[in-house]
């Protein structure tokens, strides 16, 4: 949401942290209806171990980017983010937990406020990196 | 066998709509609750055009279009069992909104070769333009197959 707060935008300054808490089978079924990417090794535990050779089912690498893109819009809100830019690192046990955070590394002038850059990561609750990447916030001014 | 003649290739132009039902499905998928991703009134006072849609919505018409990625991983021989997904980029030049009618174009801007050809990168496109033409967001997507 928009605060009515100015936005902290110093090089270095962290984003509010956005945690998932557990994504769990139920959560994982819910973005495979939502995002319609109903692929097996998402779903079927069985499928994951005979077939995908895993322990479990995996979490969508989309749904760590949706939610570091979350990161962005509840910091800045819901039509800020210019681009993003997600690498995904390694795979996401469900039931894991993903600490989402983001730190500005460069501001820039542009038509009508600022173009921020923000590094971001999506991290695993043992520290493991899910995702990494970039992303590009127009904060106008006045904000 | 080359795939670099695939460099270029460009689907037909496909039309989109944004719903409200998919984009809300999508937003309760990513665990959202503001209110401005599910009711047209709370969007208006935000001051937007209409509900508003995650920045990562694209990858459900990309999903919804996998008719195409099927048909890129036949014209370069991979096993669709190979593949993940590495990298993602969605670019917007606006924001993106429940009732926006779209024009996507999708095509294979680079195809390489790493790790002596254990691994080839493919990168794809797709550009959403609005009805008057103009560009509202480009979804970059780089897929990685396994040759071995």
């Amino acid at each position: 949401m928009n605060t009515a707060l100015p936005l902290d935008l110093s090089i270095g300054a962290a984003l509010p942290p956005l945690n998932t808490g557990p994504i769990t089978r139920h959560r994982v079924a819910m973005y495979a209806h939502g995002s319609g990417d109903i692929n097996p090794v998402h779903v079927d535990p069985d499928f994951a171990r005979e077939k995908a050779g895993l322990p479990d089912v995996i979490v969508h690498g989309m749904y760590s980017m949706g939610q570091l893109s979350r990161l962005l819009t509840r910091w800045a809100g819901p039509d800020s983010v210019r681009a993003i830019d997600t690498r995904f690192a390694a795979m996401l046990p469900v039931k894991s937990t993903l600490q989402c955070e983001g730190v500005i590394e460069a501001v820039q002038p542009t038509d009508g406020g600022q173009l921020v850059t923000v590094k971001l990561s999506a991290t695993q609750g043992d520290g493991t990196a899910a995702a990494t990447g970039s992303a590009q916030i127009f904060v106008a001014s006045g904000r | 066998m080359t795939r670099d003649q695939h460099i270029g290739h460009v689907w037909p132009s496909f039309q989109v709509v944004i719903e409200r039902g998919a984009a809300i499905a999508f937003a309760r998928g990513l665990d959202e609750t503001d209110p401005v991703y599910f009711d047209e009134a709370a969007a208006q006072a935000a001051g937007l055009r209409g509900i508003a849609v995650l920045p990562t919505y694209p990858i459900a018409i990309s999903t919804d279009r996998v008719d195409l990625i099927y048909d890129m991983l036949q014209r370069l021989q991979v096993d669709p069992a190979k593949i993940l997904h590495a990298n993602q980029r969605f670019v917007h030049h606006r924001p993106m909104c429940v009732g926006d009618r779209l024009t996507g174009t999708k095509r294979i801007v680079g195809i390489a070769d790493r790790k002596s050809g254990a691994l080839t990168f493919i990168d794809t496109v797709v550009d959403y333009r609005d009805e008057e033409g103009r560009l509202v967001c480009e979804d970059h997507c780089t897929l990685v197959a396994r040759n071995t």
